[in-house]
């Protein structure tokens, strides 16, 4: 029912022609029987566009043939004999071992470490063992210790030689060496049952120059020669401890090519435990290991 | 939908098209490029499109494509429409018909579209819906929006005269 509420809907509707034909005659009749609604139904009526004549320009463009007349008559053949001249410049290659730049450094920097801490092992290796004789020129070597801790270390000892030997070999930095030289000397005591005269004195010359430099008590080192001589075999053996005698033979070079990493551990441990300021007295502590005194 | 087809739809339809896009946008070459790319559209998917709804699937395509191309160029739009405030000072006495399209330009796109649709193409509330992807009671509110908008704009002019 078309109402004064409502009517410009209805209104509106007739001009879109959503209306049937029964309902645009009911539209008219009311716009008759309510004449002051008249300009404002005719208003919405001409609020209509009216259709223009407008054409496409080039609409036969649109056609299916024409476009496939234009594909025909402007189509390139590709030219077969165009080349590239050089693709294996294109090629993509991946190469075996790639590092990235911080990487082949790095790399370059180990190899150069590697071989530098393998020839040092090397060279410490070929040192040549130490004659009975070179113990003398050991113990010449500048790291003495304090007259003190020299006297301390000498007036505990109950075997004097082999203490005060073994004592200054501590001081040095070639224990290595030393122990050997000790170790060979104690191979040749047991063999032969006696002291050789080059044992004798090459240890009579070390505690001569131990005394000198030392100040060693004159009686004491008198005694540890004496008792040297009489007894040579137990007063050395009396210091060769299972324990002490086991560390000298591992201190010496092994045959074994095996034995190399095992040397190197040893010489990293005795580095760590090289230098030991202990006041004004440098102590040197060479390998860790402890020798067992009776008193 | 064959090739004898579609360059029947391409005869009966092209121009209807194009008209509404022009109108809506202004602009020949932009709606010649719209309605070339519906129609392009339309013969890939010829399949699904027979000739009794290619009417509608042009203008569904070119409706979309018409306001994806709005949004891109808002921003001109926007300037084109300053400029058009910018007319309306100096308004002049012009008849009904220049007015009603002075009127229309007003409107939004979709605005537009419901009337041209309407007016032009006398497509019914439900195929404009489908068209412009809205409820045929949406069209209807909004187009009569659109239709009262121009209502006042022409009612304004009159009254200057």
């Amino acid at each position: 029912m078309i109402t004064k509420q409502n009517y410009e809907s209805w209104f509106l509707l007739y001009a879109d022609n959503e209306l049937s034909a029964s309902e645009q005659e009911l539209v008219l009749n009311f716009v008759s029987l309510h004449p002051e609604l008249k300009t404002e139904f005719d208003v919405i009526q001409q609020v209509k566009l009216i259709p223009e004549e407008v054409t496409m320009p080039n609409k036969s463009s649109l056609k299916l043939d024409e476009l496939k007349m234009l594909e025909t008559i402007y189509r390139f053949e590709p030219d077969q004999n165009i080349i590239y001249p050089n693709k294996q410049e294109l090629y993509r290659k991946t190469p075996v071992f790639s590092f990235p730049l911080m990487g082949r450094w790095a790399v370059a920097a180990s190899i150069v470490l590697l071989v530098g801490l393998f020839w040092w092992i090397q060279q410490q290796e070929s040192i040549e063992p130490m004659t009975v004789k070179e113990i003398a020129t050991v113990s010449e070597s500048p790291l003495i210790p304090a007259k003190e801790s020299v006297n301390q270390e000498l007036s505990n000892v109950d075997q004097p030689i082999a203490k005060s030997l073994i004592s200054r070999v501590r001081t040095t930095k070639k224990i290595e060496e030393t122990s050997r030289s000790i170790n060979q000397s104690l191979m040749v005591v047991q063999e032969d049952n006696l002291i050789s005269d080059e044992v004798q004195v090459g240890l009579t010359g070390s505690i001569d120059r131990i005394q000198g430099q030392s100040n060693f008590t004159k009686e004491v080192l008198d005694a540890a020669t004496d008792r040297m001589k009489a007894e040579p075999i137990q007063a050395v053996a009396a210091t060769s401890s299972p324990n002490m005698e086991a560390l000298l033979r591992a201190s010496l070079p092994e045959e074994n090519e095996g034995s190399l990493f095992k040397g190197l551990i040893r010489k990293i441990s005795r580095k760590v435990l090289h230098e030991n300021d202990d006041g004004d007295a440098k102590v040197i502590q060479v390998a860790n290991f402890h020798i067992h005194v009776k008193n | 939908m064959t090739e004898r087809e579609f360059n029947t739809c391409v005869d009966e339809h092209a121009d209807g098209v194009y008209r509404f896009i022009l109108k809506n946008l202004q602009h020949e070459e932009d709606a010649r490029d719209i309605v070339q790319s519906a129609f392009e559209k339309m013969w890939i998917n010829r399949d699904k499109v027979v000739s009794a709804t290619s009417k509608s699937y042009l203008f569904t395509v070119a409706y979309h494509q018409m306001i994806d191309h709005i949004r891109k160029n808002s921003r001109i739009e926007l300037k084109e429409s300053f400029a058009e405030d910018a007319k309306m000072e100096r308004r002049e006495n012009l008849n009904l018909k220049k007015e009603l399209e002075k009127a229309l330009q007003q409107l939004t796109p979709l605005q537009k579209s419901l009337i041209l649709l309407k007016d032009y193409e006398g497509y019914s509330y439900e195929e404009i819906g489908k068209i412009t992807s809205l409820n045929s009671s949406q069209v209807k509110v909004y187009l009569h929006r659109a239709r009262l908008q121009l209502k006042a704009y022409v009612g304004k002019v009159e009254n200057i005269i």
